[in-house]
């Protein structure tokens, strides 16, 4: 055993065997010492970005949208939390996927089966599945844990008041960006901005580490109207049973206050559901109380009244002969479609509405006189409510009126309006000759105006605009029983290609009440009625009866009007007899 | 032969508590993600309920509700008698 050991310690192997491993072992080394110095040294950058990607990521902060409300704070407007649906399809093996995961994902898509896949296939590495879903079906698709597809958070406006306050609060594209309306203009306050971080997730997609914020999300500040809920109801539903009833092409209301000159209200029927965007049409989308423009008619009388009383050329009880309805002027006649008779007081022409009546008080001035009156008054001006695309209206500079133009001005001829300008305009008569800014926001608080005509004129047309209502007036179907009501009754030929249309009418009406202490203004226009009526006396002074009495009884203003109340005292304490 | 025998000890512990603070980092950032997500779920809540609560009072609904499953209905011109206000409201 011993000399057989001995024998094999003493063989010798070659030296070089042993060398060759040491070279081997060293070259061996050295290769990886180069690698670590390559990996680690010239291409770190590299790989240490691609490292970062693979747990590293910038997020989105979304910031949320404000939520709009009414001046109780109602919401109008709010941002709801969505799913949207993704998928990569460089990730997805359609023959690997159960076909029944398929057909049930289609069946919580509500997708056909044939779209999904076709989707699936795509040589994309994202495609949309489905936009903004409720998350309880997001959570019922993830639940089937097809590899591939992620959910993404987005935010959809849901309006609650749906088509009532659409034109008036207009509506946000998919990416939550105001496209219509109050939306719209008030876009910048609204957004807000996102904000991103940069978060280390582990392979469980948690988050393990959050590196640091960017920026922070700013959340939209929230947007408080001047508008009342139920009121713009009343109002929009209003409308909408006077342009059914009549067989009108639209119909609008506008409530303002005119302590605040705060818009309590501005609805337009024909609308639409801001909440289904297959039911846009340019034609519904219109908010026509703002943007679009028409000749008044007599509504704008009181303010050609207001200029010959600020200008001493009439007093209220001042004879006017109006020559049984017919005046002619050059190749023109102006008629009256009121009865007739010969002497007028200018407190009876407002009341009857007398179109001779106010031409003639109109050719007793300068074309200045009456064009400074309505002008101040805002017609011809922007209201500068901040709503978008607000029309100024027109009315031509007085050098050049024709006397024809003079007379047919002055009773709302020749000028064009929006309804918004008109209620506007009369807060002369609701603030003793002042004229109000108005606006969307709420406000709360009294606001100055700017002085157009005395607190004289203004105090005497407003008695004049009360005879109106009352017995003999043109406007009876407006007065509220217990509140002294004043306004004025609108029924203009409409234009059509350049020629009044002996058969289609604009009918409209004007009001204020109470008239001891005017607070509101509720102005009505219903454009083309053919159900036989069309006087604003019969179409739209009965709107304006609904909507005044609601807007009277929601801001909780006495009854003014104690003959009335006189009548009911005596009723109770002795019982009718 | 001490000192470094302490600073070896030192720098075990060093590394040990780096891993424990690093691992109770994780913990607690995870926590407040998972609390992030339980706020942005009750603010969804909240919004959904903002939009029900808007549903449910609407004046639409409301005045349904009264006519169809309370038979109330609107007064007539004749039925309602107004009062004087009381007389400190009066005065004004």
């Amino acid at each position: 055993m011993t000399s057989k050991s001995q024998s094999v310690l003493k063989i010798r192997l070659p030296v070089w065997r042993a060398r060759l491993l040491v070279t081997l072992m060293f070259m061996g080394f050295m290769a990886l010492a180069a690698r670590a110095l390559y990996c680690q040294s010239v291409n770190k950058d590299f790989l240490q970005a691609e490292a970062e990607k693979r747990y590293a990521r910038t997020t989105k902060l979304i910031a949320t949208r404000g939520l709009i409300t009414d001046r109780n704070g109602e919401a109008l407007a709010i941002s709801t939390a969505v799913e949207t649906v993704t998928a990569n399809p460089g990730q997805i093996n359609l023959e690997s996927i159960a076909p029944e995961k398929l057909i049930k994902l289609s069946e919580l898509l509500g997708l056909k089966l044939d779209y999904i896949k076709r989707r699936l296939i795509q040589k994309k590495t994202f495609v949309y599945l489905k936009r903004q879903i409720s998350p309880n079906v997001a959570r019922e698709v993830m639940a089937l844990k097809v590899p591939g597809i992620s959910l993404q958070t987005e935010y959809k406006r849901y309006y609650p008041n749906g088509e009532a306050t659409a034109h008036l609060v207009g509506f946000t594209s998919r990416d939550q960006k105001g496209q219509e309306g109050l939306e719209y203009s008030y876009q910048n306050t609204l957004a807000g901005k996102s904000g991103s971080r940069r978060i280390n997730r582990n392979a469980k997609n948690q988050i393990i580490e959050e590196v640091g914020t960017i920026s922070a999300a700013e959340n939209g500040t929230e947007l408080s109207l001047s508008i009342d809920r139920n009121l713009q109801y009343v109002a929009f539903s209003e409308a909408k049973n006077a342009a059914i009833e009549h067989e009108a092409k639209s119909a609008s209301v506008v409530v303002l206050d005119t302590l605040t000159g705060e818009i309590l209200a501005l609805a337009n029927w024909p609308s639409y559901n801001p909440n289904n965007r297959s039911s846009f049409t340019p034609k519904l989308l219109r908010n026509r109380a703002i943007i679009d423009q028409f000749e008044p008619g007599s509504t704008l009388k009181p303010f050609t009244v207001a200029a010959a009383l600020e200008g001493k050329f009439v007093k209220p009880n001042t004879l006017i002969d109006i020559e049984d309805g017919r005046f002619r002027i050059g190749r023109r006649t102006i008629n009256d479609t009121h009865p007739k008779e010969s002497l007028l007081t200018v407190t009876d022409i407002i009341q009857r509405s007398s179109n001779v009546g106010t031409a003639k008080i109109s050719l007793m001035m300068k074309p200045k006189d009456l064009w400074e009156v309505l002008s101040h008054s805002g017609f011809g001006q922007l209201p500068t409510s901040r709503f978008p695309g607000e029309v100024r209206g027109s009315l031509r500079s007085a050098d050049n009126w024709k006397t024809i133009e003079q007379a047919t001005i002055s009773y709302g001829h020749g000028v064009s309006v929006s309804l918004l300008q008109l209620a506007r305009a009369y807060t002369i008569f609701a603030r003793e000759g002042m004229l109000v800014p108005v606006t969307f926001e709420k406000r709360m608080q009294k606001v100055e105006g700017s002085r157009v005509i005395s607190s004289t004129t203004s105090r005497s047309v407003l008695a004049m605009l009360e005879t109106v209502t009352q017995e003999g007036g043109t406007g009876t179907k407006a007065a509220i029983p217990g509140y002294r009501v004043a306004g004025k009754t609108g029924t203009a030929h409409k234009l059509v290609r350049g020629q009044y249309a002996r058969d289609k009418y604009r009918s409209s009406f004007v009001g204020l009440a109470p008239v001891s202490n005017p607070r509101l203004i509720v102005a009505v226009v219903v454009d083309e009625p053919s159900g036989g009526k069309h006087y604003g006396g019969d179409v739209a002074a009965p709107v304006f009866r609904k909507v005044m009495e609601e807007a009277l009884t929601t801001l909780g203003i006495d009854p003014d009007d104690f003959v009335i109340e006189q009548e009911a005292k005596r009723q109770i304490l002795q019982g009718p007899v | 032969m001490r000192i470094s025998l302490l600073l070896f000890i030192l720098l075990i512990t060093s590394a040990i508590s780096l891993v424990t603070a690093r691992h109770d980092t994780r913990k607690v950032v995870n926590e407040i993600e998972l609390e992030r997500n339980k706020a942005l779920q009750i603010k969804n809540h909240h919004t959904n309920l903002v939009i029900e609560k808007a549903t449910l009072t609407s004046r639409s609904r409301i005045e349904r509700l009264a006519i169809q499953k309370l038979k109330m209905k609107y007064p007539k011109r004749e039925d309602i008698v107004l009062l004087p206000p009381p007389p400190a409201r009066a005065k004004q």
